[in-house]
Order: C-alpha cells, then structure tokens, then sequence
C-alpha cells in the first residue's frame, strides 16, 4: 500500500522531506511517526497510517514532494483506520465539442480543467488558459555549475532557507511594500520593565521590552483593524481579522522562522512573555508545530536585539504589516528645554500599500509610539481608548 | 499511377474521407468493388427506409376507422423504388466525387504496398483509408442462396412477396423486416438466440418491440435457434430448438456482421480478435500512413459513425490534428413506433461509475402522439444526479429518429436538465416529450400528473 503525502491543512501544496524516521524492513505501527516533512511553514511528523512493514521509502532528504505523491510503501498487516479510498466515483467532463477539439489540438487534458462556464461547463477560454499555463517553462533543472572552484562553494539551498526564499519572494512580488519608521522613547518603558524585572523572575519568566510591544501592537491593532487583515486577491475584498495573533520573527540556526502569539490581546504581559520565550526555544530546536506558525495577523521583527538602528522588513504575506523593532540606545534628547540621556529607538513598519494608506500606517505607528512612552496605557482597560 | 490518399472503399467510411482530403488539397483515388454508398446506400439504411415509409405511412392511415381503405402493395414496384432512391444516392455521390476530382477504380482492391485493382491499374497511395466494412455474417445450415435464403443484401432483389418469412436474429435489422413484412400481409416468424430483441438496447426498448411485433401478428421465437433446414423447391421447412417446425417461402438471416479486414494485415495493419482494424483517436493503425474508418474500424457499425470518422482521417493523413472522441453516437431503429438510443443506458452509466438518475414519461403525454395515433412510446432521460447533466435520452414514438440529433447535441454539449426544460419545444410536436420529460425529472411536469 502507498503511503502518500497526506494534505496536512493550510492549504499546503508540497512539502520537503526532511528525514525518515524508518527505514525500510522496519515494522511500523499505526500512527508511528515516519517521516519529518517540512512544509510551508513548519515541520511536521507524517504518522504511518497502517501497521506494517516499510517496504520501500519513495523520497530522500531533502526531496520536495507534492500532496498526494507516494512517499512510501508499506505492506499492510491487518485493517488500517485509514480507508484505502477508491476513487470510482466519476464527475462528468462537460465541454462542448469544439472546445473538445480544440483542447485536443492544444494536448490539453479536460479532466484537469476547471469549467467556468454555466454549471461548470469548460468554455474555450479555460482550454486556452490551461494551454497557456502549460507553456510556462516547467521548473527545469538549471545547466550544471561552472567547473567547480576552489574560490566558491555551493551550497543546496534547502529546509527552511528555501522556504525563507520562496515566502521572501512572494512577498515581494506581490505586495507593494511601503515604509515609514518613528522614533520611540522607551525610557519609561524600560523603568517599568526594570521594576516588574524581579516579579517576573519569580515566575520563572524573563521580561523583554518585545513582550511590552507585542501586548502593545495588539492593542493598537484594535483601533486601526486595516493593518491587521489581509486582502483576498481573488475576491477582491480585505479580510479584517477579529483576533490577534501577533507573530515573532526568529531567527534559527539556518533562516528564519515566525510563530505567532495566539490572542495576544486578551493574554496578560507575563504571559506573553513566557510564550515569546516558548516559542523561540522551539523555533531554535526545530519543534514548532504547524499551528504555532499558521494564522499570524500581525509580525514583529526585533532586528535591534542585534544591533542595528534602522531597517526595512518584508512583510509576512499575506499579512498587512510588518513592525520593526530597532536597537534601543541611550541617545541625549531634549526633554522639557533640556538635553538628557533617554533610551530611544526606532519602530519602523513595512505596509502593504495596496489596503493601506500612508496617512493610516503613519496614524497607527504613532498611536503605538503613545502607547509605548506612556506604558501604563498599555495596562490600561481598553474602552479608555475609544 | 499514385496518390496523397487512396481510399479503399466507397462506403460511408470511404467516400466523405475523399471528399473532405480532396478539399484539403490532396490527389485522392478510390476504389469500389461495387456501387458507391457501400453498405449503407444499397443494401442498409437507404433502401430498407424507402421500403419502410410507404408501408408504414399506408398501415398508420389503413388503422383509422373512418378511413374506408384497404391497401394493396405491388411489392415488385416498391422494391424498384427503394432501387430507384438507392441509385439516385449512388449517382448523386458519383458526381459529387468527380466534381471533387477523386479519380474512382471500379474493381475488387488487393492490398499490399501497391494495391491492384482487379482488372485495373496498381495503386499506390502516401497515405491509405481501409474502409472496406462489414459483410452479413453467415449461419452454418442457413447459407445464403439469394432464392430461399437471403441476407440483407440479396434480399433486395426479391420482386414477390413472400407469403411466409422466418427471419433470424432480432437484432434491428430484423426487427425492422419484421414489422414490414407484417405490414405487408406475411405470415412472420421471428427467431433469436437471446431471451429478447435488441438485447444491446434498454430493456424499456425489448419490452416495447416485443408487445408491438406481437400485436403486429409477429410470431416470436426467443431464446431459439435453428435446428435443421430442409430446402424444398419453392420453400423451406427449419425445425427449431424449441420443436416448433416452420413452413416459409423464404428465411432472411440477420445475425451479425463481419470485418471485411481480409489483406490488411500485408499494409502491417493490426486488428483485434474479431478482425476489426485497430486504430487511435486519430483513426490510424498500427501502421501510421495506414488509417481505417467506418465498420472496419470496429462498432457501432453505423454510417454517421463512419462519416465522422472518415473526416478526421481525411485531415490527419492531410497532416492537420483531428479527433475522434464523441461523447454519443446516436442509433435509430426505424421499428413501428421509432426507437432512439442516444448516450448511456441507465446500467451502462452505473457501471460507468456516475451516480444516476432517470425520469421516463410515456409518449401519449404529448399532443402530437395523440394526433397521430401512436402513443405507444416514452422519453426516457438519465442523468448525473448531482450536476443534473445529462448521459442519456432514450426515445420510442412517431418522428424520434428525427430528435435523435437534438439529443447528441444536448448531451454533446453538457446540456442539464434546466437546459432542456427551459429550452421552448413548439407545441404540437413529439419533441415537446423531451422537455416535459426534463420538466418531469425536476418535479414539474406540466402535462403529466405527479404524485
């Protein structure tokens, strides 16, 4: 029996096989997990859906499988909970003759065609689309590398880097980025977090200043519903998301990784910050689940950690909205008609252009900047706001 | 002497292949062993419908009791006219070829990388059509004589009425004699192998054939074979498996047919067990300058089959890309009352794997059948259940054969249901049946009580 790539949700297409928890001879039970197959967005274990013996394993390392495509034989032994399916039932193909013909002329296959016309009948346009379609060039293989060399190397671009690739240029190739960035005076929110320092290792919780932000970018979110939607391209309407589920970039040993913090606005400061905490172990080993990396609203990239003061993120597609937390130093600034050391920094924020105005991402930041200077806003119950 | 094309055979499978090569630019030869029209124009289609519409016309009207007419038929001058229609066709086709430049070779063809017309010239060809067809199949203890016993060939030249005739084999053929010889005033015996006529057909057509053939006087024989003949001088007496013995002037045997495939396989052509010519959806064979079309190409044995396909082999060995991929061939029994298949039974979609539905309403529903008295019929749709899309029509009444077209192009379209329904059919005719069947399956038939 076949074990195929099973459609594990999201709406992911393919996945990488990342390794083989068995090997073939192996005896296997039912749920064992096989196989570590990274997808979209993160690694999942694929379960044997039978008891038996791994006969043959279909796919090596690093293989990009579609779902659906066999990754494995497995000899069954006994009745596995999974049905074999058959697939007997049949659709009718309803296309006119013409369009028959002309698909027989473009060697178009209608059993893969979706109708547009009435009823789901396939018109001649969506043979022609479908010709078309097949004329792209097919992802051929590249011509060898140049002679190798000492002075280069080559190195596969696989696992998460090749997902980072690929998400990076979906992005941008479909997002008019636009940016705009804001200086924020933290020094009071690094007081406040100074004085809650010594609670929240009581709870075993280390309290970064990205902790306050998330619980802040939350609450600003609430105001400014636009940039945290996204926009169904195909229907052409913006999705205005009624939860929060603000997502933390990480970085890991080789790319980069975003799980999100479900329902940040209704979670308390020390909670998130344990979660961030969570989550970012996770991310460095390798563990987080499908559901800790899918259905972000919102991402937060704190750059400054490491250093530099000023960026321009790319967005979390199909996100709104990027917020780029930049390094926090202590700089002199007029307060008051007087110069004084204040801890400042820079938030930028990348937006999608295409749902979102200058005017309204720049409202947003600065609402967030107030928020961020004044932090016992932060606290503050929401309807105070309004 | 050579050609782009060389068509082998100048029936329905053959002659529309010269044609459509021959706009097309080709030089195209055929040869016809015969008279153009192959089986279809002399001995099938053509003559057997000249000879079915008069007496059927005749019958219809006889029946109405206040028509004070008995009808008398000189059989001699209504088998001329059905050689009269016959040869008309044949002439008109002659013409047509010639004005299209297709040189024509009279003579038996013997294939082989030059084919040899018999008492003719060596032909050679770029590209070949085999469309040589089918011959009557023969049945042992029943050899055609052309005197006693007749196939639907010879039987065409009888010019007195036989007062007895046993026919063999209840396929559409005989079922179509059948009732013209009844009509006609013969005693009629009907014998088939299998446990009902048209067997390939919906059983809702078996049913029907067998009340009507009986009404008709027909004496029926299934699930029967012949067991002894004994050929007298002027009639033969054939004993039949059943015990029953019959006396008849003559026996017309309509059993089957065979591929006349003999010689192909030296033009490295394959053919399948039954010796029908393999080909592709492009119509060639195995040997790819080798194209075959029409019976020779394997059933349905049907010359609108073979038109159709004699066209696509006509533009691919032209070089242009065509298909033969029909969603339906309809067929058409020109029985008392028509009978039309078109698309899936309702097992035959089942075992397609479709989920199936299917709404029959009976032909006295419409005013048109009532009018011409004749309401022994129904429209039969089956359809996908979901998509409402339909698979098949299935039609016995006056005038089907003649909506046989409305329903290939409904389902060649992907036609539903509403499609049909919502379609406005003039009112009195027979081909408001199929609308009111279309209403009847959604649940609202207008001239149709539902419970």
């Amino acid at each position: 029996m076949e074990v195929r790539l099973p459609d594990i949700g999201e709406g992911l297409t393919e996945g990488e096989i990342v390794e083989w928890l068995v090997k073939e001879g192996d005896k296997v039970k039912q749920f064992q997990p096989l196989v570590k197959v990274l997808t979209a967005k993160a690694t999942v274990e694929i379960p044997s859906p039978y008891e038996g013996t791994v006969v043959k394993l279909l796919a090596k390392p690093g293989d990009v499988v579609k779902v659906g495509q066999a990754i494995a034989v497995i000899e069954k032994e006994g009745a596995g909970l999974v049905e074999e399916r058959h697939e007997e039932r049949r659709e009718l193909v309803r296309a006119p003759p013409r369009v028959r013909k002309l698909a027989r002329e473009l060697g178009v296959d209608l059993a893969k065609v979706k109708g547009t016309g009435p009823g789901g009948t396939i018109t001649e346009a969506d043979v022609m689309r479908a010709a078309e379609e097949a004329r792209k060039p097919e992802a051929k293989p590249p011509p060898p590398a140049e002679k190798p060399s000492d002075r280069e190397e080559r190195v596969p671009l696989r696992g998460i880097k090749r997902l980072m690739a690929l998400k990076m240029a979906e992005a941008k190739a479909k997002v008019p980025h636009a940016y705009i960035a804001e200086e924020v005076d933290f020094t009071e929110l690094v007081k406040l977090r100074e004085s809650l320092k010594e609670e929240a290792e009581r709870r075993g919780v280390k309290l970064t200043l990205l902790a306050f932000i998330v619980k802040a970018a939350a609450k600003a979110l609430k105001s400014y519903p636009l940039m945290n939607a996204s926009l169904d391209e195909a229907r052409g309407e913006i999705v205005i998301k009624k939860y929060y589920n603000i997502g933390i970039a990480v970085d890991v040993e080789d790319g980069l990784v975003v799980p999100n913090v479900k329902e940040a606005d209704k979670k308390g400061l020390f909670q998130i910050a344990r979660e961030i905490q969570e989550l970012a172990q996770k991310a460095r080993e390798g563990r987080l689940s499908l559901e800790e990396v899918s259905n972000g609203t919102f991402s937060i990239t704190n750059i400054g950690s490491i250093g530099t003061v000023f960026g321009m993120a790319v967005i979390n597609y199909p996100e709104a909205a990027i917020l780029g937390v930049h390094k926090v130093q202590e700089l002199p600034r007029v307060v008051d008609g007087e110069i004084k050391p204040r801890k400042v920094g820079i938030l930028s924020l990348s937006f999608d252009h295409r749902f979102i105005e200058g005017a309204y991402a720049t409202r947003f930041l600065l609402h967030l900047k107030r928020l961020l200077e004044n932090p016992v806003l932060i606290m503050a119950p929401e309807e105070e706001f309004q | 002497m050579k050609y782009d094309l060389l068509v082998i055979g100048g029936g329905p499978g053959g002659y529309p292949a010269a044609i459509r090569a021959s706009q097309l630019g080709m030089s195209v030869a055929l040869v016809e062993q015969r008279r153009l029209g192959g089986e279809c124009t002399n001995y099938g289609c053509i003559p057997t419908k000249s000879l079915i519409w008069p007496v059927s016309m005749l019958h219809s009207i006889s029946r109405l009791g206040f028509v004070k007419m008995s009808y008398e038929v000189d059989f001699g001058g209504l088998m001329s006219w059905a050689e009269e229609v016959k040869s008309k066709i044949s002439e008109s086709l002659e013409s047509l070829l010639r004005k299209y430049g297709v040189e024509i070779y009279e003579g038996r063809a013997k294939l082989g990388e030059v084919v040899e017309v018999e008492g003719g010239p060596s032909l050679r060809g770029e590209k070949v059509l085999l469309a040589m067809g089918t011959e009557p199949a023969g049945l042992p203890g029943l050899e055609v004589d052309g005197a006693l016993v007749h196939d639907n060939r010879s039987i065409l030249s009888l010019r007195r009425k036989p007062s007895r005739v046993l026919i063999v084999g209840a396929g559409y053929i005989g079922v179509e004699y059948a009732a013209l010889f009844a009509k006609l005033g013969s005693e009629v015996h009907l014998v088939e192998a299998l446990e009902k006529p048209l067997a390939t057909m919906d059983e809702d057509f078996s049913r029907l054939v067998t009340r009507r053939l009986s009404k008709l006087g027909v004496k029926l024989y299934f699930s029967t074979s012949v067991r002894e003949v004994e050929r007298r001088e002027r009639y033969l007496k054939v004993g039949l498996t059943s015990g029953v013995s019959v006396e008849v002037d003559i026996a017309l045997v309509a059993v089957g047919r065979r591929p006349n495939s003999a010689g192909a396989e030296r033009l490295g052509v394959r053919t399948d067990t039954r010796g029908y010519v393999e080909v592709d959806g492009t119509m060639r064979t195995s040997n790819p300058n080798v194209f075959a079309a029409g019976d020779l190409a394997g059933p349905p044995l049907l010359a609108h089959k073979a038109f159709a396909q004699a066209l696509v082999a006509a533009e691919n060995a032209a070089g242009r890309k065509s298909y033969y991929e029909p969603k339906v061939v309809p067929s058409v029994v020109y029985f008392d009352p028509e009978l039309v298949s078109v698309g899936l039974t309702e097992a035959e979609a089942r075992r397609a794997g479709y989920e199936v539905s299917v709404a029959k309403l009976p032909i006295g529903g419409v005013a048109r059948a009532v009018i011409e008295d004749s309401v022994d019929g129904f429209v039969k749709l089956v359809y996908e259940s979901g998509s409402k899309a339909l698979l098949g029509i299935h039609m016995a009444g006056p005038h089907v054969s003649e909506l046989a077209g409305e329903a290939s192009l409904a389902i060649e379209m992907g036609a539903t249901l509403e499609d049909l329904a919502l379609t406005i059919h003039p009112h009195p005719t027979i081909s408001e049946a199929l609308q009111e069947a279309a209403e009847l399956a959604l649940g609202k038939p207008k001239h149709y009580y539902k419970k």
